[in-house]
């Protein structure tokens, strides 16, 4: 099925009306990206004597290639960004689906004990301290890179999402006459459910994805290596270590000159464009699992 | 045994099936990993009620359950504290503000966007809209710094240019809701857009043949189907949004205002800028795990009680 | 499809499986880390010093704050344990843990029961961590043990260190008073004539700042949310119990408990503070501006007047940068404990961990070392003794690990500013209530919510946005409300018994 005939849009008015709303929420949207663009390549003296402005007196590209001095470290922790939220978002994809899929169905038998097994931590946590050290004395993971992706890859407001899809648009009459064929829940998971839930399944791989791109929490608890460190974290440090060096004046003149000569408010900016930038440019590619036409009806026949 | 329909078999009466093995099965990882990681760490639930004391040389389970247990001594601050009700009543009220202005705006946008010709612009729009959502607080906050600041902010420079007075944005505790609110829908509404798009893409379309056929035009197949289709997805997401209403989203409340203090403490101050500010690091660790237990009591009864409703209305919708 | 469902079934179950067998090993007992690294630190060096069997060497793990463990961390090991390993028998593991991450880390490391033997920890926490039992009383140890270390501190700093008088930790020997002073952008000062050598007082800043405001516009003085707060904290001792508007007066022979925040003293000092935020000497924005890199003409700061050169000058725009003493110089529990090495009260070789302290504060080359890191990467001798820095990229923070005085100069330096903080020290003025800290336990409710009163207030206060003497009065209402009577009478009662 492709987009509806052009019979069934909209009159051409409320397409320009739409469009543009559309455009002043977008403007509205960008316009501080935008800002915290302009400030990144200002000229670190503008700031310090007109703070910051949208049309600074001098540019400058000092604070990008500042970053491009740490741009090995910079790499390297984009590297371990990028393979934990790839493979957390599978992981957690596949948890989260089974989990969903399971709880759809009213007639298995220990539906409301599972449902009860993810609702509970949806309210109820431990603590920081209980998790780290659950996580580092009974499991192995301080320093690992799996600390990044394991406590992330499931929670309970993905497997609800799942769960209210599932049993949407998975009427049972469909499962019931795929067991009448003989297939067992393994196959109608992998074979009818989830082909079906794709646009779900974006939406999950989209979360699981934003959530381990925005993480620094996990590494500030369990990393001491620093090449394990994720992009969010080792920005933080990059940024922290300005901060806490130029206010220690025991390091001595020259160690302060050095440090002045570092473009940091640029920088603390540049560092923002790079977070948002990749992971935006992701987004499209999610996007084209939310194309209407997917039907159960297909499937009926 | 015969090949029985399922309707006889599931008649049988409550008996175990290989179907019920099989989903049990097919759930088994995820289970393991909420033992693992939601389970286990959960007696720290316990440390609210204790005065916590460390003994050199010890695991941390046995610090936890040798410490004396002082019942509700460490809530005692937040109960007592004079501002509680200005906290309790920003936390629940600006949540319910977010649900419901953010649910309006999330579905009429995605219905909108879902409506409009191009295929391509409305990509563009989607991408363009969820840049907010990866700006942190302390980003944002600048941000809105150089807007509101009181002698290089844009708005008091336009004030005076016009030949008027600029005014303490920071100090003027009237506009605070209006700003914060604006800084939600802001921040959330792309993210909150996508739930809503992907379930409107997941309708039947042959559904909406049905409806031009019948002559219906594209208000009417709103109202009609689209909005009744998204109907179990909005409850599930106000119910689940009801389920974090004591929770606030700190860097919101506590960045964007600048701390969060002085003249718009009343308007600008919820339970986690409260206590982040009452409780330093110097005080005692039950008292910050009283906080987060009392939280999740409440939010725990709050939402039993939404899905309770819910059921009582449409059993289908409900979550648990 | 089939195989594909297959592969997805397969997938699930060994999932399972492998969650299965991480938590079969998880299981085999948390394995100490000291035990598991000390393989890998032992090994490289192990060549020709022979004092002892390797046996004895004792493996010492220091958790400190820093940038971030350094690239040439093994490198380093490589020359510090030897020496190390000669001297006292021991070979060390540091874990530097990035600024931003601190907080969390040493939360967790406090009350997890993780091991270390030496902990960095400051007057932010000492109390607490203190009365949670983390700490090791060294009290008889440090004076029988390492009795060059004990002496060579003074009496007063051990004072400070104490708690209900047992020493739990070793206080770093530097600039271990506080020290207010006034700031100045000398060349603008001198373009309007303005005797900065002679203005020590808020009326005399308020005449000259007007005049410089007149004629540059703006605003000269520049303040951040904290405004004038240490005004506060350096010259009224808050008895350890954190909490600002309680204190006693450093020189107050009576003893007698208030809140500062209502002083005379301070609130002369605060009308003039106003007047100059109204008049837009201060910056308007102050009540919620950070501490960033601006120009400023003038502001107060607290350290020593060689920073004026080394810090104050370059981080804010300023090339030609004077400081000049204000008031006192206060030494008080909270500026001794700046920065403190405390031991684990289940530390298995206290005596050693003890020893290494000594060390790292008695000979400069073990001081050198980790204070600029690597000799022939990060720093060399140069022939006269002194110290050149080849690079920057040392990541540990010096202040954290022991005394300033026995860090070998640097040549580059062209005076040293460490003789200024030894003067300031020793003409430092102790406060009435050193040695002395407040037992909170009873008081934790009405502490917190006190805290949550004055954290509301104290920008617009102390930033003089609002006219001090009415605030005054809503504050002090909502500290009663909060129970700040209580705590008054349990510190006074606490105070009036240790006399």
């Amino acid at each position: 099925m492709t987009k509806a005939s052009k019979l069934n849009r909209v009159s051409p008015k409320t397409n320009t009306i739409f469009s543009v709303i559309f455009i002043i929420f977008a403007l509205v949207c960008i316009i501080p990206v935008v800002f915290i663009f302009i400030i990144s390549i200002s000229s670190e003296a503008s700031i310090k004597m007109n703070g910051y402005q949208f049309w600074p007196e001098d540019f400058s590209l000092d604070a990008y290639r500042f970053l491009m001095g740490e741009g090995k470290t910079i790499l390297q922790s984009l590297g371990i960004t990028i393979l934990v939220t790839v493979v957390g978002t599978i992981l957690g994809v596949l948890l989260t689906s089974t989990m969903g899929y399971a709880l759809s169905r009213k007639d298995f038998k220990l539906n409301g004990f599972f449902t009860m097994i993810v609702f509970i931590p949806m309210i109820f946590n431990g603590g920081m301290i209980s998790s780290y050290v659950v996580n580092t004395q009974f499991l192995p993971l301080k320093d690992t890179i799996w600390a990044l992706i394991l406590p992330l890859c499931v929670s309970s407001f993905n497997v609800v999402i799942c769960k209210t899809f599932f049993k949407t648009n998975i009427p049972d009459s469909v499962v019931e006459s795929a067991q009448i064929d003989g297939a067992g829940h393994f196959t109608i998971f992998g074979q009818i459910a989830l082909p079906l839930a794709k646009p779900m399944i974006a939406t999950i791989a989209l979360f699981l994805t934003f959530g381990y791109w925005n993480d620094w929490f996990q590494s500030s608890l369990y990393i001491t290596n620093t090449d394990l460190f994720s992009l969010q974290a080792l920005l933080d440090h990059i940024q922290r270590n300005i901060e806490m060096m130029t206010k220690n004046p025991a390091l001595g003149v020259t160690l302060q000159q050095y440090i002045n000569s570092m473009p940091k408010e640029g920088a603390r900016m540049a560092m923002a464009i790079i977070i948002i930038i990749p992971i935006a440019c992701t987004y499209p590619f999610f996007q084209k699992y939310f194309i209407t036409g997917l039907t159960v009806g297909a499937v009926k026949g | 045994m015969g090949r029985k329909t399922i309707v006889q078999r599931r008649k049988k009466g409550n008996k175990w099936t290989k179907s019920d093995s099989q989903l049990t099965i097919l759930i088994l990882p995820t289970t393991v990993w909420y033992i693992l990681f939601c389970f286990l760490p959960m007696f720290g639930l316990i440390i609210a009620f204790k005065d916590y004391k460390v003994t050199g040389g010890k695991s941390f389970i046995y610090n936890v359950f040798n410490s004396d247990w002082i019942g509700f001594k460490n809530f005692e601050f937040l109960i007592k504290s004079n501002d509680l009700f200005v906290i309790l009543r920003n936390t629940i009220v600006y949540n319910l503000i977010f649900i419901v202005a953010g649910t309006i705006l999330a579905v009429g946008l995605a219905i909108m966007i879902n409506l409009l010709y191009s295929k391509r612009k409305s990509r563009v729009f989607q991408t363009l809209m969820f840049f907010p959502y990866f700006m942190s607080w302390v980003v944002a906050a600048y941000f809105v710094d150089a807007f509101l600041n009181v002698d290089k902010g844009l708005i008091n420079n336009i004030l005076r240019d016009t030949g008027q007075t600029p005014v303490q944005w920071y100090m003027n505790v009237a506009v605070w809701p209006f700003i914060l609110v604006f800084m939600y829908l802001w921040k959330s509404t792309g993210y909150n857009m996508v739930i809503y798009l992907s379930s409107i893409t997941s309708i039947d379309q042959t559904l909406y043949e049905a409806a031009v056929i019948d002559g219906a035009n594209k208000k009417q197949q709103t109202r009609y189907i689209t909005l009744p289709c998204l109907k179990n997805v909005i409850i599930m997401m106000f119910i689940l949004n009801v389920g974090k209403i004591f929770y606030s989203d700190f860097g919101l409340f506590y960045q964007l205002s600048q701390d969060a203090k002085g003249s718009i403490f009343n308007s600008v101050a919820t339970i986690d800028t409260y206590v982040f500010n009452a409780l330093k690091s110097s005080t005692p660790i039950g008292m910050t795990s009283a906080v987060t237990f009392f939280q999740s009591v409440a939010c725990c009864i709050t939402i039993l009680i939404a899905n309770a409703i819910v059921r009582k209305i449409d059993a289908d919708s409900a979550i648990i | 499809m089939r195989k594909k469902m297959r592969r997805k079934r397969l997938l699930a179950m060994a999932m399972a499986a492998a969650l299965g067998v991480g938590f079969l090993t998880g299981c085999g007992g948390s394995k100490s880390e000291t035990a598991n690294n000390t393989a890998d630190v032992d090994t490289p060096a192990q060549t020709t010093q022979s004092s002892g069997d390797s046996s004895d060497v004792v493996t010492l793990k220091w958790i400190q704050v820093g940038n971030g463990m350094p690239d040439n961390y093994s490198a380093w090991l490589e020359q510090i344990n030897p020496y190390l390993e000669e001297k006292i028998g021991v070979n060390i593991e540091m874990e530097i843990v990035p600024w931003g991450d601190w907080d969390t880390r040493r939360s967790v490391i406090v009350n997890s029961g993780e091991y270390f033997d030496i902990l960095f920890t400051n007057q932010e926490r000492y109390n607490a961590e203190v009365s949670t039992g983390a700490f090791l009383d060294i009290t008889d140890m440090v004076k029988d043990t390492v009795s060059e270390l004990y002496s060579m501190i003074p009496e007063d700093y051990w004072t400070s260190s104490s708690i209900n008088g047992k020493i739990y930790a070793i206080p770093t020997y530097k600039d271990s008073s506080a020290t207010n002073y006034f700031v100045w952008d000398r060349a603008m000062a001198e373009k309007y004539n303005v005797d900065y050598e002679n203005i020590d007082n808020y009326n005399d800043l308020y005449t000259a700042l007007q005049t410089i405001k007149e004629g540059e516009g703006g605003s000269p003085y520049y303040m951040s949310k904290f405004g004038a707060e240490n005004l506060a904290t350096i010259y009224y001792d808050q008895l350890g119990a954190g909490l600002f508007p309680l204190g006693i007066r450093y020189d107050d022979d009576t003893k007698t408990v208030i809140n500062p925040m209502e002083d005379e003293w301070i609130l002369e000092k605060l009308d003039t503070i106003y007047k100059m935020y109204q008049e837009g000497i201060i910056n308007g924005d102050a009540p919620q501006a950070d501490d960033a890199f601006k120009y400023r003409t003038f502001f107060m700061a607290q350290g020593w007047s060689g920073a004026a050169a080394t810090t104050w000058g370059p981080n804010n725009g300023i090339d030609d940068c004077v400081a000049i003493k204000y008031e006192d110089t206060v030494v008080s529990n909270t500026t001794v404990r700046g920065s403190l090495n405390a031991i684990y009260s289940g530390c298995k070789n206290p005596e050693k961990a003890l020893q290494l302290l000594e060390l790292v504060n008695t000979d400069s080359k073990v001081r050198d070392w980790l204070y600029y890191g690597v000799e022939g990467e990060n720093f060399e001798y140069t022939s006269d003794g002194k110290v050149d820095r080849l690079n920057f990229d040392w990541y540990m923070a010096g202040y954290t690990q022991g005394t300033f005085f026995n860090v070998t100069q640097l040549a580059s330096d062209e005076f040293n500013q460490w003789d200024e903080v030894k003067e300031l020290n020793s003409n430092a003025v102790a406060s009435v209530m050193l040695g002395f800290d407040m037992d909170t336990s009873k008081v934790e409710t009405e502490l917190a919510n006190c805290r949550a009163v004055y954290e509301k207030y104290k920008s617009e206060f102390w930033t003089g946005a609002r006219e001090p003497r009415e605030f005054i009065e809503t504050i002090k209402s909502e500290l009663d409300a909060a129970g700040w009577e209580t705590i008054r009478a349990e510190a006074q009662a606490q105070v009036d018994a240790a006399k």
